[in-house]
């Protein structure tokens, strides 16, 4: 996983080191092993306290980002805590990726698993739009595999 | 943090400032496996609250990490904590997803399988008292419907 790095100050004026690769977070010189709280997919929210600024390292997938008070620090949206997520989230996560290793194979769980980071990070989002129409292409794409498995690979395999 | 743990708890006292340890003492500990238990009075997703001016939620930190910021200066224990609670309702996630596949799958005689463990999860999950109950009970439900549905196919084809 590529890493990613921030430089934030506290309040005393001194400057911090926060970074991310892979489940090690690094805060100044110090690492932290972390893991994710989810099976499936990597999802990471921790929190690092300095004086004067509450720091919130989010990584959902590959893309990992920072929150500082309460707001992101690469576009400036607000914060939304990860354990915020509706648990049917995750209901689409599980259904996408084992669902989709169940009817078409692991080409489509891997599918899967880039169609649950959408998800996720549509639902921190509030856009529940984007969540159905990001599971809806994946179910026509999960589909279309069981066909290809059903009609296709298994009666070239049966001759 | 790995490792870290186990540091004389004097030095964090000493150097805090004269913040009170009982204070830290009182409202959170740290596992030596850097998980993070939940005080009763803290936000219970553990996220941002908006602790103004830079305080700190009240935590007791062991291990030297707060020592290597005392000897460069730093006048407060930086903590890192998991803002995604332990109890998440996993299994519950777990037992409606085994039971949706296994309805959908059901003329796979995998699913048979995969419904006995979605009934277990279900019932592991409200037994241990988690979030998402209702979820667990659809759960236990779909995957008793798919493991039907997988009895009467297999019956069927046997017959024929």
């Amino acid at each position: 996983m590529k890493g990613s790095e921030w430089t934030i100050s506290d309040s005393n004026g001194m400057a911090h080191k926060l970074g991310i690769r892979g489940t090690n977070i690094t805060v100044d010189s110090n690492t932290y092993k972390v893991k994710s709280s989810n099976w499936l997919i990597n999802v990471i929210d921790y929190s690092v306290d300095f004086p004067g600024a509450n720091c919130h390292i989010v990584a959902i997938g590959n893309k990992a980002r920072l929150a500082v008070n309460g707001v992101y620090n690469d576009d400036g949206t607000p914060y939304e805590p990860v354990a915020g997520i509706p648990a049917w989230i995750w209901v689409l996560v599980a259904l996408s990726i084992l669902g989709g290793w169940f009817f078409g194979g692991l080409l489509c769980a891997a599918i899967g698993v880039a169609f649950s980071t959408m998800y996720v990070s549509a639902a921190l989002n509030k856009n529940n739009k984007k969540v159905f129409i990001s599971f809806a292409i994946f179910v026509v794409i999960a589909l279309a595999f069981l066909a290809l498995n059903v009609f296709v690979l298994a009666p070239a395999t049966n001759m | 943090m790995d490792g870290n743990f186990g540091q004389d708890q004097n030095q964090y006292q000493q150097d805090n400032n004269g913040q009170g340890m009982n204070q830290y003492q009182q409202n959170a500990n740290w596992q030596n496996n850097g998980s993070y238990q939940q005080a009763p009075n803290q936000n219970p997703n553990g996220y941002y609250n908006g602790y103004p001016n830079g305080g700190y939620p009240n935590q007791q930190m062991q291990g030297n990490n707060y020592n290597n910021y005392a000897a460069n200066g730093y006048n407060g224990p930086v903590v890192v904590s998991n803002a995604i609670p332990q109890k998440n309702g996993g299994l519950a996630v777990g037992s409606l997803v085994c039971g949706i596949i296994s309805i959908l799958g059901f003329w796979s005689l995998i699913t048979f399988i995969l419904a006995i463990v979605g009934v277990v999860l279900g019932i592991v999950n409200n037994a241990q008292d988690n979030p998402n109950k209702g979820m667990a009970i659809a759960g236990v439900i779909l995957n008793i419907i798919g493991f039907l549905l997988t009895i009467i196919f297999i019956a069927i084809i046997t017959a024929l």
